[in-house]
C-alpha cells in the first residue's frame, strides 16, 4: 500500500472505521513508514487538542434576546399544532447528493406520527427524496403560430392575474399600453387634453386602468364616474401597481407607476393627490427614449416595481449610473428616501418580490455575460444576502414567489426557455442548501398561488404536450394532485381563493369546454362545452361566481348551486370581463368591456346591461380604495 | 411557556435552552470564529428550533436535530459572508481576528492556535471535525447534522484532519499566510 493511499485511510484508521483487511494493511505500512506514523501521531495530538478546547458559553443577553423575541412573536398553542414526519425536515433534493437512507432512524425511531395528522396547515418541506417527483420529459411539440400566440396571450394574461390580488379582470391585448404610448418613434409624447379638476376623488372603492399614457380611476356608483389620476406632464408605462390592501380593506390606497417620458418612479394616492417622484433617475443621464425602454434593460426597469406587504416601501429597478446594468433599490415612502440593495457591479437585478412578512426581498441577479442568473434572498434587517440558487442558460427565470409560511421563509420559482416552463423548484431559506425540485417537464403554464392547498402554496402546471397528465396541482411540500389527464388544456387558472381551478379544453378553434375542479374533493365537472377563449373566463373576487362567454352570450356560473344564468346581451363585441367588488349585501356585478373599451354593467337577465359613462377601459384593471 | 414532548423527555423551551446553550454556542462559535456572530446564530438556531419543534414528531432526537439547525444556520451565515465579500461595497462585519501576524506563537497560546487553524479550514470539514472531537458525535450523527451520506463522513474527517494539520503546522511555524 502506498503512502498516498495510507494517508487517505489514516483518519478512518484512527477512528477504527476501516474494514479488517484495510486495517491490517495500514498497520503493516505504519510499522515501516515513519512519515505516515508521524501524520497519525499528529492526528491523535490534534484530536486531543480539539477535545480540550475550553468551551465558550453565551452571555445572558442571548437568552434575554431569544426569549423576548419569542414573547413578541408567540408560538401557536401546541395543542393546535400538528406533527409531521421528522423526515420532512431533512434537507433537500439534490441531483448530486447521496440519499440519506438512515435519516428516519436518527430523527425518529418510529416514522408513524404519534399525534394526529395535519388538518389544515402543513409545514413546508425541508425535503426528502421520496417526495421528489418527476414528470417525464418529452420534447416540446411544434406548435402552430396560432397556438404559440395563444400561449403567449395566456402567459401575459396570467402574469397580470397572479400575485396581484386586486386585479379584477383583464383584456388580452396584442399591443401593450406602453407600446401604445410610446408609438413607433423614439420620442415619448405626454398625454394631453385631460383635465384633473375632479381631484381629489371621494372615498370609496374605485377601479383603475391605463389609457393613453395616463392612469384613470373609475366608479360605477360614485361621482365622478371617470377621472384621470396622474398629472398631465407624465406618461405612464410599464407595470403600474396598486399597493397591497391593508388588513380588513378591500384594496390598497396607493399606486406606483413609471413615468416613461422622464424616467422616474412615481407614487400617488388613490384619490389622485400627492403625486410624488421617487428621487432617483431610472436611466441616469440617458434620455428615456422608447427604444431604450424596449431593451432588456428597459424592460427589467419597467417590470421591476414591487410593493412591500405593508405598502410602506417600494422596491424598484433602476440604472442611475447609466451603466447598462440596472440595480435594485428600495424607496421608503415615509422618509422619501432611496437605499441601494444590490449595486450594478454585481450584475443585472430584476424581479424583486417581497416576502409575506416584508422582511426579505427575493430578486434575480444576472451576470454581465447573461449566462447565469442567481436568485438572491436579501434580508432587510441585517442587510445580508444569500444566493439560494443559480439558473444557467438557456433556461431563464420565469417567476419568483414566496411561500406564505413566514416561520420558515421559502422561495419557489419556475424556469424554462422559449415560453415553456421546465422546472419548478423551492428552497427553504436557512434550512436547505440546494433547491428542491417540485416538478420537471414541459409546461405551457406554471402558475403559483400562495393561497393554494389550504395556505401551503401550490403550483398549477399545464403540460405543453397534452401528455398523459395534462393538468396538475403541486403543493410546496412536493405532493401532486392530477387534475386532468390526456386533455388539450389550453388555459388553467386558480380561483382567487385557490379553492378551485378552472381550465379550458380546446375542441376546435376558439371553442373550448370549460371545466371546474373543486380542490377540496377533487370533483371535476364540465361547466359548459362551448366556451370562447376571448374574453377569458373570470372569477368574482369572492370566488363564488365564474363568468364566461360562448362568443355570442355571456354566462355566470354560480359555484355553490352549480347553476348557470345568461347575462343580457349587448350588440358590441365583448373583449373582456371583470367583476365589481361585492356590495355590502353580497351581490356581485359583472362588467363587460367591449372591444372599443366601452363598459356595460350586467346584473342579470331581467334587465338589459346598462352602458356606463366610462370608456377606454383597456389592459389590466386594478381596484383601489380611497379612505 | 410551551412544552414539547420528545421520546427522551417532556421539555420546556427554558430547559432545552439551558441544556443545549453551551454546546450549541460553542459549536457555532468555532464554526464562525466570532463571538458576536455566534450570539446571533445561537439565538437564530433556538428560535428556528422552537418554532419548528411543536410540529415535529414526538420521536425526534433533539440533540442531532439542534446541531443540524445550528450547522445550517452557521453555514448560511458563512455563505452570506462570502456573498457580501463578493459585493465589494460592503464592509465585512465581525470578521475573525487577524491571525496573520508575524510571530503567532508569541501572540497565541495553543488554544488560539487551534482556533486559528480551525478558522482557516473549509467550513464543512471544520464542522465535521468539531462534531467528532468536541461533541463526540458518531459518524452516523455527523452524517445527519451535515446532511451528507454516512460514507461521506469518512472522507470529510480525513480531509478535515489533513487540512487542520496543514494549517496548524503552518501557524506553529509562523507561516500564517498559508
Amino acid at each position: 500500500m502506498s503512502c498516498e493511499r495510507v494517508e487517505e485511510l489514516l483518519s478512518a484508521y484512527l477512528d477504527e472505521m476501516l474494514a479488517p483487511g484495510e486495517r491490517r494493511s495500514v498497520a503493516t505500512h505504519l510499522r515501516k513508514c515513519q512519515h505516515c506514523q508521524t501524520i497519525l501521531d499528529d492526528y491523535r495530538r490534534f484530536d486531543a487538542l480539539l477535545a480540550q478546547l475550553p468551551p465558550v458559553s453565551p452571555g445572558p443577553a442571548v437568552r434575554q434576546k431569544l426569549f423576548s423575541s419569542l414573547a413578541q412573536n408567540p408560538l401557536p398553542v401546541t395543542d393546535e399544532l400538528q406533527p409531521i414526519p421528522a423526515d420532512r425536515y431533512i434537507d433537500s433534493y439534490s441531483p448530486t447528493r447521496p440519499s440519506l437512507p438512515s435519516l428516519p432512524d436518527v430523527f425518529s425511531s418510529n416514522t408513524t406520527p404519534t399525534r394526529r395528522q395535519p388538518a389544515l396547515r402543513r409545514p413546508l418541506p425541508i425535503g426528502s427524496n421520496d417526495l421528489t417527483r418527476k414528470v417525464p420529459v418529452v420534447a416540446p411539440r411544434k406548435s402552430s403560430v396560432g397556438q404559440r400566440a395563444l400561449l403567449g396571450v395566456i402567459a401575459a394574461a396570467l402574469l397580470l392575474a397572479v400575485g396581484i390580488g386586486s386585479i379584477m379582470g383583464w383584456q388580452l391585448m396584442s399591443a401593450t399600453q406602453q407600446q401604445r404610448a410610446t408609438g413607433s418613434g423614439n420620442a415619448i409624447t405626454p398625454p394631453a387634453g385631460y383635465s384633473s379638476t375632479t381631484l381629489p376623488l371621494p372615498a370609496g372603492n374605485r377601479f383603475v386602468f391605463l389609457h393613453a399614457g395616463a392612469l384613470w380611476s373609475a366608479s360605477t356608483d360614485t361621482s365622478p364616474a371617470q377621472a384621470r389620476l396622474t398629472p398631465p406632464n407624465v406618461t405612464v408605462g410599464g407595470r403600474w401597481l396598486v399597493s397591497p390592501a391593508a388588513p380588513g380593506q378591500a384594496a390598497g390606497d396607493m399606486l406606483a407607476y413609471i413615468d416613461i417620458q422622464h424616467g422616474y418612479v412615481h407614487v400617488i394616492r388613490s384619490d389622485g393627490q400627492n403625486d410624488t417622484v421617487v428621487p432617483l433617475p431610472l436611466l441616469g443621464s440617458r434620455a428615456p427614449t422608447a427604444a431604450l425602454w424596449q431593451t432588456a434593460e428597459g424592460q427589467a426597469i419597467l417590470n421591476g416595481l414591487s410593493w412591500s406587504p405593508s405598502g410602506a416601501q417600494l422596491a424598484f429597478v433602476a440604472d442611475p449610473q447609466s451603466s447598462g446594468k440596472p440595480a435594485l433599490y428600495i424607496y421608503t415612502l415615509s422618509s422619501n428616501s432611496v437605499q441601494v440593495v444590490a449595486p450594478s457591479q454585481n450584475g443585472v437585478a430584476a424581479m424583486p418580490v417581497w416576502s409575506p412578512d416584508g422582511i426579505r426581498l427575493a430578486f434575480a441577479l444576472t451576470e454581465a455575460t447573461g449566462t447565469a442568473t442567481q436568485i438572491i434572498d436579501y434580508n432587510t434587517r441585517d442587510k445580508s444576502f444569500l444566493a439560494v440558487a443559480t439558473i444557467n442558460a438557456p433556461d431563464t427565470l420565469f417567476s419568483l414567489n414566496w411561500s406564505p409560511d413566514v416561520a420558515l421563509p421559502a422561495i419557489t420559482w419556475s424556469t424554462g426557455s422559449d415560453g415553456i416552463v421546465h422546472r419548478v423548484e423551492i428552497v427553504v431559506i436557512d434550512m436547505m442548501h440546494t433547491p428542491r425540485l417540485l416538478a420537471q417537464g414541459n409546461f405551457s403554464q406554471a402558475i403559483y398561488a400562495s393561497e393554494a392547498n389550504n395556505g401551503v402554496g401550490g403550483w398549477l402546471l399545464v403540460d405543453a404536450q397534452s401528455g398523459p397528465i395534462s393538468l396538475e396541482d403541486v403543493n410546496l411540500v412536493g405532493e401532486s394532485s392530477i387534475l386532468a389527464r390526456g386533455h388539450a388544456v389550453t388555459l388553467a387558472q386558480w380561483s382567487p381563493d385557490a379553492d378551485f381551478v378552472d381550465y379550458l379544453v380546446t375542441t376546435n378553434a376558439n371553442i373550448s369546454a370549460l371545466h371546474l375542479v373543486n380542490l377540496a374533493n377533487g370533483e371535476n365537472r364540465v361547466v359548459a362545452d362551448t366556451v370562447a377563449s376571448t374574453p377569458l373566463p373570470v372569477w368574482s373576487t369572492d370566488s363564488h361566481r365564474l363568468a364566461y362567454s360562448t362568443g355570442q352570450q355571456i354566462y355566470i356560473y354560480t359555484v355553490a348551486s352549480a347553476s348557470t344564468s345568461p347575462v343580457s346581451s349587448i350588440t358590441a363585441t365583448v373583449s373582456a370581463l371583470f367583476w365589481l367588488l361585492p356590495s355590502p349585501s353580497g351581490t356581485s356585478t359583472l362588467l363587460l368591456v367591449t372591444s372599443q373599451g366601452m363598459l356595460y354593467a350586467a346584473s342579470g337577465t331581467s334587465q338589459p346591461a346598462s352602458k356606463l359613462s366610462i370608456d377606454n377601459v383597456q389592459g389590466s384593471v386594478q381596484w383601489t380604495q380611497i379612505p | 411557556m410551551a412544552r414539547v414532548e420528545t421520546k427522551e423527555h417532556t421539555w420546556s423551551f427554558d430547559q432545552i435552552y439551558d441544556e443545549y446553550k453551551t454546546p450549541i454556542y460553542n459549536y457555532v462559535y468555532h464554526l464562525v470564529g466570532d463571538r458576536e456572530q455566534a450570539d446571533d446564530l445561537t439565538q437564530d438556531t433556538f428560535l428556528k428550533a422552537f418554532r419548528a419543534l411543536p410540529k415535529m414528531d414526538a420521536n425526534l432526537k433533539l440533540s442531532a436535530w439542534l446541531y443540524r439547525i445550528a450547522t445550517n444556520t452557521a453555514y448560511d451565515a458563512l455563505r452570506r459572508r462570502k456573498l457580501i465579500a463578493w459585493m465589494p461595497w460592503q464592509d465585512l462585519d465581525h470578521e475573525p481576528a487577524d491571525v496573520e501576524s508575524a510571530d503567532p506563537q508569541e501572540i497565541y497560546g495553543t488554544t488560539e492556535l487551534v482556533r486559528a487553524a480551525l478558522r482557516r479550514m473549509p467550513a464543512q470539514y471544520r464542522a465535521a471535525l468539531l462534531l467528532y472531537t468536541q461533541e463526540g458525535f458518531s459518524y452516523s450523527e455527523i452524517a445527519q447534522a451535515l446532511n451528507i451520506a454516512e460514507s461521506g463522513v469518512k472522507m470529510y474527517l480525513s480531509r478535515a484532519r489533513q487540512s487542520f494539520r496543514e494549517h496548524y503546522r503552518a501557524l506553529e511555524q509562523g507561516g500564517g499566510n498559508t
